[in-house]
């Protein structure tokens, strides 16, 4: 008996070991794509059974991956010269707040523009604008604005199309998701955060989450109004506009640039082209058309033309 | 020994996981991306602290519940929050950002949180944390911080506290009157003076308020209010524990220390204990006098049983046993009597000499005993309950005073007076209810009822007795039937007087929002005063004689008085503030207020004219206040604020204790001065810079004048005066200057900084001056040459380490250059033409160790 319990341990640590040998692309990075990469990976999967995945949640392997996705623009240091970055599809941010926020009646009026968004994330006086009509500073009527840890990508990205650094947030930061920027507001509803569509929106009934509100902009009443309807509505209107106050920002696929790398890119390249249309779904934005072909083109001729 | 192995390899890697599970790991760096090391990393539940390590790494072990926060910080750093939500085995990378910033400071004067600079009222806020490493432990102490402020205090009883040179009578004090300088601490009025003389116990906040807010508080203030906040229980376990050691024998320990108690009851017990030596010897005892022995302790419940309502009860007891506050003879005025009645001349003829005659030598001879015993306490129930839009406040107390004190006011060795005893039982019950909150999206405001009473008794009476030396003192004739044996030793007045105050007042003020940046702050009072006062004065003792000579001898020193009052009055005072705010940087301010103190009661004795009590005398004038102000508050950069105020106030009717010759009324009495103004600037500013050095400074110009004031006692100097052979005992002061009032006072200093480790604790070693400066002023109700107290600086230092969390360790010393200077000078009882002086402290200095955890 006791040999058995030895013989079924073993064969379990070699199972492991079997598991890892068959090397799996490792994906990890930015979370709040994780929804539509693993839609991705089941999709991809079914026509390529034989490719298997590890979507990395929480560890240090992170630095491991075969994959590194990030949602801001690369730096230097994050595309060395051994690597590439393909990007995969594009999210818009949005202001938000507790639907109880007692400030959302000023604002409504005529939205916010973007010099008033900076100065509700960025500067530390107060937003005057905030309080326009009312006759308290009391400090229990001020806002907090949350917002996640420096390094986070959707943090980089609204920094950067304010001209700011995503140090330069005000405010507390909330940390591993961008998730859990909306448990914040809930939680206080004098707090202001951002977020993308995906987490902003029900994926189910395609309407705005219960208890929260968007921050109105000042933006065209037509926009206005299709953005605070459906999911739907929202993306098809930012993708085919372009708003000062609304920060879009693609998604980054970051692996090895070796030609041997086929498994990887041939994954990358059924992404930008029939993973596309999967976006909408999860509150991503298509890539331009120009930039799905010629990065395609390039995943085509380097990775996966016989030479 | 496999089995073992396979036993151990998988008990090994479940228990990282676990361990690893239980931990916040990061790494905390600046916006160059170097590593801090020192930062400070706490769970904000208060329980865990850790620190990063060389390279700016930590590791935490992380609460049970989720979600929970992280503070981090570190000096000349902003902190930076971060809210956990799950725990991830990827290490946090924090970014702080350097520092250079104020801290906002935030204020409750206005009965709801608001950052400083945004409140049109010129306030000075004093933290609880300066309160104790300046070692400012009780009101006296603050006033070389907020050059507003003038504290004098010849002894409990007699403590006058004001604000631009308003407030308390100078002197000595008449109960009779009520302070206009409103003192609050937790929402409720100190009726009397001598209770700012308690030691403060778990301070949290002080905010002096410049200027008339009785609009905003129960009783008046017209010349400003002290509004202390003190530190509440918490349903997060902690304590402090401080000892502080010094020259004199001193000692002082404080210790604190809060928690729940049950699921919606918290409590906090404090405690504070200071002894020093005394700092003057008496030769006449040969023991040292003036030490300090306080006790007082401080119970607090805190009940919430929901997130809307909050109620405390608290309790406090304070006990204080000095031997002490005597005064020194400082000096020897010639004033105009004869030369027989000169001070010199009559301590000759008694064969007495003064034990020094540099008051700084510290030394006094005095046979009658010194003791200022006072106890001090009361009760407050405090709910805040939010509704609706704001919050409704109730505050209910009783407080009592007990005092019992002896005093040689003849400031001599002989017996001119053998004793001089005001033993006073005080009683006070107040209930406030108040609501503060947003009347509409553009009105917010305060409105309350307030309603006070008072009850103040002699118990069971003053004495004022002459001893075997009086005859000399009082000798106003040559006549040789003063020296008769006896005839005024044991010869004394025994007083008993009883108080009965009630005072109600309906009270409003809100801030109307005209448009973004233009506020209006219309305000009204409604205030109802009656008082009743029974005075009984007997004399008592000397020689039994039916010698109508002698008699009027001793009808010349003491008679008996009696009278009673009853009075009552309504009146409505206002005020209006228009604030600007043309950006966040820039608040400015224009105030027009009226204020009203009600009438006042002789009840330190009425002087004789004629012979006779001055019964007109017994009941004296309301006082009528005109203030004007215009402020400017200002953030010129982000570490740094500038704030400008000028001001007039006008007081008709002003009520002022004068000081006369006679021995009944050697307290002084009660009188109106026709009209007073007092006009001025202040000028305070705070600057960080460089991360690790901090400035601030604070300069008010007060000129502060008798308009006029035809009737005011001779001063010390001309006491004897005649004119065409006729004894005067009144003069014109008009244009002369009001007692109290330096015409410049200044207080500035510095604190430098930096992060470090002392026994292995993180913290900041720290330095610090403080600087305070006074320029002359009066020292008599009756302007006099000899009764001035002259300019005069001191500085205070500290040095020392300390820590987030742990033991800090730091040195002091107050008055470091060890300047003489005087507080206050006083003339001596029957103008005899000697006038005693308040010594300041000489060079103090100690260490402290505190420990918080």
């Amino acid at each position: 008996m006791k040999r058995i319990r030895i013989q079924i341990f073993i064969a379990l640590f070699l199972c492991t070991i079997a598991a890892n040998g068959q090397e799996a692309i490792k994906i990890s990075g930015t979370k709040f794509t994780y929804p539509i990469v693993e839609k991705w990976i089941s999709e991809y999967k079914k026509q390529n059974p034989e490719t298997e995945f590890k979507l990395v949640r929480n560890s240090s392997e992170a630095n491991q991956s075969d994959i590194s996705i990030i949602a801001h623009q690369p730096t230097v240091s994050e595309v060395k010269e051994d690597k590439q970055i393909i990007f995969v599809n594009k999210y818009a941010l949005l202001p938000v707040t507790s639907i109880s926020n007692k400030f959302l009646e000023n604002i409504k009026k005529r939205g916010l523009n973007k010099k008033e968004i900076e100065k509700l994330f960025f500067h530390e006086t107060m937003l005057d604008e905030f309080y326009e009509g009312r006759a308290t500073k009391s400090l229990d009527d001020r806002i907090n604005i949350y917002s996640r840890e420096s390094q986070a990508s959707s943090a980089i990205a609204f920094s950067n199309h304010f001209g700011f650094q995503s140090m330069d947030i005000k405010g507390k930061k909330v940390s591993v998701d961008d998730i859990y920027l909306i448990s914040s507001i809930q939680k206080d509803v004098t707090g202001i955060t951002f977020n993308n569509l995906g987490y902003l929106f029900d994926l189910e009934t395609r309407k705005i989450k219960d208890g929260i509100a968007l921050l109105p902009l000042d933006i065209n009443e037509k926009a206005k109004i299709s953005i605070n309807s459906t999911i739907d509505e929202a993306l098809t209107t930012i993708e085919n506009d372009t708003f000062e106050t609304i920060p879009v920002e693609k998604v980054g696929f970051i692996f090895n640039n070796s030609p041997q790398n086929k498994e990887v890119a041939a994954f990358v390249k059924w992404v930008v082209t029939d993973g596309q249309k999967y976006n909408h779904e999860f509150g991503f934005l298509n890539l331009d058309k120009k930039l799905q072909v010629s990065q395609s083109e390039e995943l085509s001729e380097k990775y996966l033309t016989a030479k | 020994m496999k089995r073992i192995l396979l036993l151990v390899i998988p008990a090994l890697l479940l228990g990282k996981t676990l361990v690893a599970q239980n931990f916040v790991t990061g790494v905390i760096k600046d916006r160059e991306a170097l590593p801090i090391p020192g930062a400070i990393v706490k769970i904000t539940d208060g329980k865990t602290v850790t620190v990063a390590d060389a390279e700016g790494r930590f590791k935490i072990a992380a609460p049970k519940e989720l979600p929970f926060s992280l503070n981090i910080g570190f000096i000349g750093f902003k902190n930076q929050e971060i809210d956990i939500y799950e725990i991830s085995n990827v290490p946090l990378e924090i970014v702080l950002v350097s520092d250079n910033f104020l801290d906002e400071v935030v204020v409750t004067s206005r009965r709801r949180k608001e950052v400083l600079q945004d409140v049109p009222i010129p306030i000075t806020v004093v933290t609880g944390a300066l309160v104790a490493d300046a070692n400012a432990f009780n009101v006296n102490r603050l006033k070389e911080i907020v050059p507003s402020v003038q504290l004098y205090s010849s002894n409990p009883r007699n403590t006058g506290l004001s604000i631009r040179g308003l407030g308390t009578t100078f002197g000595l004090t008449n109960d009779g009157i009520d302070p206009g300088v409103g003192f609050y601490v937790d929402g409720v009025y100190y009726a009397r003076t001598a209770a700012t003389t308690f030691d403060f116990i778990d301070v949290e906040q002080i905010e002096v308020l410049r200027g008339p807010q009785g609009t905003l508080f129960g009783k008046n203030t017209t010349a400003g209010a002290f509004n202390i906040t003190t530190r509440k229980p918490s349903f997060t376990s902690g304590a402090k524990f401080e000892l502080s050691y010094g020259n004199y024998g001193y000692i002082q320990a404080k210790s604190s220390i809060t928690g729940a108690l049950l699921k919606n009851i918290a409590g906090r017990l404090s405690f504070s204990g200071t002894q020093r030596d005394g700092l003057l010897y008496n030769v006449a005892t040969q023991k040292k006098v003036n030490d300090l022995n306080n006790l007082g302790i401080r119970g607090q419940l805190l009940y919430t049983p929901t997130k809307k309502i909050n109620i405390l009860l608290a309790g406090d007891v304070t006990r204080q046993r000095p031997d002490g506050y005597a005064q020194v003879v400082a000096g020897v005025a010639p004033t105009k009597r004869a030369a027989y009645r000169q001070f010199n001349q009559i301590i000759a003829d008694l064969g007495y000499q003064l034990p020094s005659l540099n008051a700084f030598d510290r030394i006094i001879d005095h046979d009658t005993p010194w003791r200022s015993n006072q106890d001090l306490g009361g009760v407050t129930l405090n709910a805040d309950i939010e509704v609706g839009s704001g919050t409704i406040t109730s505050t209910s107390a009783w407080r009592y005073w007990n005092w019992d004190p002896s005093n040689d006011r003849d400031f001599t060795g002989k017996q001119a007076l053998k004793l001089s005893q005001a033993p006073s039982r005080h009683q006070q019950w107040s209930q406030e209810v108040r609501w503060a909150g947003k009347v509409t999206s553009r009105v917010t405001g305060v409105f309350g009822i307030f309603a006070f009473r008072q009850n103040l008794k002699t118990d069971p009476y003053h004495t004022e007795e002459s001893g075997s030396d009086q005859w000399r003192f009082s000798q106003s004739t040559t006549s040789e039937l003063w020296k008769t044996p006896g005839l005024l030793d044991g010869y004394g007045i025994r007083t008993t007087s009883e108080l009965n105050t009630f005072s109600g007042a309906l009270f409003g003020q809100v801030d109307w929002t005209i448009t973004e940046k233009i506020h209006l702050l219309p305000g009204l009072r409604y205030n109802y005063d009656e008082k009743t006062v029974d005075f009984n004065r007997k004399a008592y003792g000397g020689l039994q004689t039916t010698d109508p000579a002698l008699i009027a001898i001793k009808n010349l020193v003491y008679t008996d008085q009696a009278f009673n009052a009853s009075i009552d009055k309504a009146n409505l005072s206002g005020q209006i503030t228009l604030s600007y705010q043309p950006t966040k940087k820039i608040n400015a301010f224009a105030t027009f207020s009226t204020g009203f103190k009600p009438v006042g009661l002789n009840l330190g004795g009425l002087p004789t004219k004629d012979g006779q009590p001055w019964l007109e005398l017994a009941v004296i004038k309301p006082e009528e206040v005109r203030h004007y102000e215009f402020g400017l508050k200002t953030t010129p950069t982000k570490n740094s604020i500038l704030n400008l105020t000028v001001y007039n106030t006008d007081i008709n009717d002003y009520q002022t204790q004068v000081q006369a010759a006679e021995l009944g009324v050697n307290r002084g009495y009660l009188a109106n001065a026709e009209k007073v103004r007092v006009r001025g600037a202040e000028i305070d500013g705070n600057i960080k810079f460089l991360k690790y050095f901090s400035l601030y400074g604070a300069l008010a110009y007060t000129d502060g004048i008798y308009v006029t004031f035809t009737n005011a006692p001779l001063p010390l100097e001309e006491t004897g005066q005649t004119i065409d052979g006729k004894q005067v005992a009144f003069k014109d002061i008009s244009g002369g200057e009001l007692p109290g009032i330096s015409k410049w006072a200044g207080s500035w200093g510095g604190e430098f900084s930096f992060p470090g480790r002392f026994l292995s604790q993180p913290g900041d070693f720290f330095i610090a001056l403080d600087a305070y400066y006074r320029s002359k002023f009066s020292s008599n109700p009756s302007p006099s040459t000899y009764l001035v107290v002259d300019s005069y600086a001191l500085l205070n230092s500290r040095l020392g380490f300390r820590a987030t969390k742990g033991v800090s360790v730091f040195v002091w010393s107050r008055n470091l250059t060890n300047t003489d200077y005087f507080e206050q000078l006083l003339p001596g009882a029957g103008n005899a033409g000697h006038y005693a002086g308040v010594l300041g402290d000489p060079r103090t200095f100690g260490i402290t160790l505190r420990h918080s955890f």
